[in-house]
């Protein structure tokens, strides 16, 4: 007897296969205008060689001293500052209405504000909106304060990894309207964070914000340097209006279902692995860059910012107490809508996990007598399981 | 028959077994089927088509009853504290088993061309991955996996709000009370099921359609078709090496409910559809090897349980690890570590709340624009997004064709008062 054969599916409109297939292209825009309160500019995509250090690149699948990104830049800034990996941050306010002019230079493309929640035409998904290849306003509100990321949604498990992403930040007011560090906050701190931790140093119960002195933005990342050869559109299917999911469309020679990364990097800085012969190669020295090694004093608030860049699972260990106060840009305990939660305590040695896309803002307070604490992740194979890399960090804490 | 009875007539992903007394008029085709304490489960040798026609052998539950045998195995659905008996004939040839994943509810092997009988009570109201235990990963990767949902006690009217826990935590209750009745979430309040809204159409394979009332299931799965093909080609009652198929396994295709891509994002049975303000419970199940971290757009949701424990502390979140079986037997899972094998998100179906303009103007009158807009010849309204995993390697198929992976579709059909947006049906 023949064993049942069990079909794929039907493709009964092909309109809607040949949009998922091959978004259109659009440009223009805001659509439905509403009146801005913040603008700015990015423009796709602007290619950057990055330098792999001589140990690094010995041990690279590509065997290359540099590897190949796309960055999302900045065009209101100088050059060395505009066009940086990841992407340059981006902050606004608790209830701005953003207006964000996106240009592309190169190839089609859109951004997602990711954990933002707009109309689908700002969302920035080929498939369910458009690509598009001379510019876009996008337009989307800001309304809950925390930690958010853009990236292009384009053959997004090539572009993303490519290095097509930055932070967004959205920051709560400051309570003192006199003060003069108002929001948005100097990257790097002081600021406010919205929160729920009675008890926590400065927390002001009647806003739900928190005061910190020094602030970091971590994205983990890795990158597999074979996929860093590839084109914008590599593997991906062919546009046919008559018969969009015929199998003759389909490409068949693909890698991008294998991620094996030789790449390990904290916020665009790759780890490099540790000299000292006793150590695992897979064992990354602590990275003391200034973009990434936090220095604060005694008895003062950290709050680190951890997003999980990557395709990789992450188990990350600090070195000291920290209280988790947010997840994917949602505080914690703060009404109305996240009533339901509670900030949770990680004790220093504790390891979480996160993977792909997910944030975790994380309050430390320093202690009172100086020291090096360390920050550790494990980089983790999303299908077997085995750690593939660690890469290192420290928070020092001077008098 | 309109379109959308088109398409759900002819994409129906999943089928659906009830198990036990039900108990809930209407939810079920039948009383008989209502009634049924008893049903058949075979292990059966089924060929799935991949997304790009790739044809890969599998092995499926299959079902005794009227239900014909489908991919992936049926959803099986209890009330908790029902007395169940499940009579497995394996037609297969080498041993195979039955286990609801996490308990002890399991059968011993059984040999190529035997049958057993496993009798059990449903265990508590939640979201049950049923495997093949045995040669593990080997013969559930191979196909042999379904969704087993528990229901808890009927409606109770009047009284507290129902949650889909025995019993919830106090901060779930307070969630599901709080649904339609406060300031924060406008709209219904959740409604567990109302067989009165359910689509009378007589043509709809109807369990799954009434099961799926405001609840989805999204059951993962990850296909190697190499490692398929080797298992096909061993002798009768020859195995493949467990450790030798983990190490291997490099899957190329990415399923949600069986299916794929286009026809993921299409079919009826995955894609949420709602009016804002019609909060939805979604089921998540992963039967594969590899972890995702799937992320909604439009709506953050609540994470309600991982592996049936409910949370105490129920986070708004974006994205989230679904496990594996595997990490399972490491550590129960939490919001900060394993993400468990089997999850339950809350979607508030609050209109997209990052939407500039006044929240009091209806979207049709806010963004009239947008809902006229017409790109690649389909109409921008209803307002569609994606839900996808961002481990976005299981976005391709045979390596690329990006997005024809793990993902589907949510959908907002109107506004919060019931006005359908243009080209709703
Ligand atoms: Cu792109
Ligand atoms: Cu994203």
């Amino acid at each position: 007897m023949a064993i049942k054969l069990i079909r794929r599916g039907v493709a009964d409109d092909p309109a809607e296969a040949l949009k998922f297939i091959c978004p259109p292209a659009f440009s223009g825009g805001p659509i439905d205008p509403q009146p801005a309160t913040r603008t700015l500019r990015r423009n796709l995509d602007v290619m950057i060689d990055l330098p792999l250090p001589p140990a690094v690149a010995a041990r690279t699948r590509a065997l290359k001293d540099k590897i190949r990104l796309w960055t999302i830049e900045d065009p209101d800034l100088p050059q060395d500052q505009g066009r940086t990996f990841p992407s340059p941050l981006i902050r606004t306010v608790q209830g701005d209405v953003v207006q964000a002019t996106v240009g592309f230079q190169l190839d089609a493309h859109t951004i997602h504000w990711h954990g933002i929640e707009p109309t689908p035409l700002n969302d920035g998904v080929g498939h369910t909106s458009f690509e598009a290849t001379s510019s876009f306003v996008y337009q989307f509100a800001t309304n809950t304060a925390g930690t958010y990321f853009y990236h292009c949604h384009k053959n997004t498990v090539l572009h993303f990894e490519m290095g097509l992403y930055g932070g967004l930040i959205v920051d709560p007011l400051n309570p003192d309207p006199d003060s003069l560090n108002q929001a948005p906050y100097p990257t790097g701190g002081p600021g406010f964070a919205s929160a729920n931790v009675p008890g926590f140093p400065g927390f002001d119960p009647a806003n739900f914000v928190v005061p910190y002195d020094v602030e970091a933005v971590w994205a983990v990342d890795s990158f597999d340097s074979i996929w860093h050869l590839l084109n914008h559109d590599a593997f991906m299917q062919k546009c046919d209006a008559n018969d969009p999911m015929a199998a003759a469309n389909f490409t068949n020679d693909g890698i991008l279902n294998v991620f094996r990364p030789d790449v390990f990097l904290i916020s665009g800085v790759v780890s490099v692995p540790a000299s000292s012969p006793e150590v695992s190669p897979e064992i990354g020295a602590n990275i003391q860059d200034p973009r990434v090694a936090i220095n604060a004093k005694v008895n003062q608030t950290v709050l680190i910012r951890l997003l999980n860049a990557d395709y990789l699972i992450h188990e990350n260990i600090l070195g000291l107490d920290s209280v988790a106060i947010a997840a994917d840009g949602h505080p914690f305990g703060v009404p109305p809508l996240n009533r339901y939660s509670a900030p949770v305590r990680i004790p220093a040695g504790r390891p979480f996990r996160t993977t792909s896309a997910r944030r975790y803002d994380l309050l430390v307070r320093t202690p009172a007598v100086p020291g090096i604490f360390p920050f550790r992740v494990k980089f983790i194979d999303w299908i077997s399981g085995k750690v593939v890399h660690i890469a290192r960090t420290v928070i020092k804490v001077q008098p | 028959m309109n379109r959308r009875d088109f398409i759900r007539y002819n994409m129906c992903g999943l089928t659906a077994l009830a198990v036990g007394s039900v108990g809930i008029p209407g939810l079920f085709a039948s009383q008989a089927e209502a009634a049924a304490r008893t049903i058949n489960l075979s292990f059966e040798e089924v060929v799935v088509e991949m997304v790009d026609t790739t044809r890969v052998y599998h092995w499926v539950f299959k079902s005794g009853g009227a239900i014909s045998h489908g991919f992936p195995s049926p959803v099986l659905v209890a009330r908790t504290g029902a007395d169940i008996t499940i009579n497995l004939t394996n037609n297969l040839d080498e041993a195979h088993a039955f286990q609801l994943a996490g308990t002890d509810i399991r059968t011993d092997s059984i040999p190529p061309g035997a049958s057993t009988v496993l009798n059990f009570v449903a265990p508590a109201a939640g979201t049950y991955l049923y495997i093949d235990p045995l040669n593990a990963p080997v013969n559930r990767v191979m196909g042999l996996y379904g969704a087993f949902i528990v229901l808890p006690p009927g409606v109770r009217e009047n009284t507290a709000v129902n949650t889909p826990y025995t019993p919830p935590t106090f901060k779930v209750q307070q969630l599901f009370n709080d649904l339609g009745n406060t300031p924060q979430f406008p709209g219904e309040p959740w409604v567990p099921l109302r067989p009165e809204d359910v689509s009378p159409n007589p043509d709809l394979p109807l369990a799954i359609e009434r099961l799926l009332f405001r609840t989805r299931i999204w059951l993962f799965s990850q296909v190697d078709p190499d490692l398929n093909l080797q298992v096909r080609g061993l002798g009768p009652g020859q195995i493949f090496d467990a450790g030798a198929f983990r190490s291997a396994f490099e899957p190329e295709y990415f399923l949600l409910n069986g299916k794929a891509g286009f026809f993921a994002a299409h079919d009826h049975v995955s894609a949420v559809e709602g009016f804002i303000g019609e909060p939805h419970l979604i089921r998540l199940l992963n039967a594969g090897l590899a972890t995702h971290s799937n992320h909604l757009h439009a709506n953050h949701y609540y994470l309600l349980a991982i592996n049936n424990v409910v949370q105490n502390s129920v986070a708004s979140i974006d994205s989230m690890t679904l496990g594996t079986v595997e990490n399972d037997a490491v550590g129960r899972g939490s919001l900060f570590f394993r993400g468990g094998s089997t999850q339950d998100w809350l979607i508030p179906f609050l209109r997209p709340p990052d939407i500039p303009g006044d929240p009091n103007t209806p979207l049709r009158d806010l963004i009239p624009e947008e809902l006229a807009t017409v790109l690649g010849n389909v109409l921008q309204s209803p307002l569609k997004y994606p839900m996808h995993d961002h481990m976005e390697q299981s976005q391709t198929a045979a390596g690329g064709n990006y997005p024809q992976g793990a993902i589907t579709d949510i959908m907002f059909l109107g506004d919060i008062d019931k006005v359908p947006f243009p080209g709703s049906v």
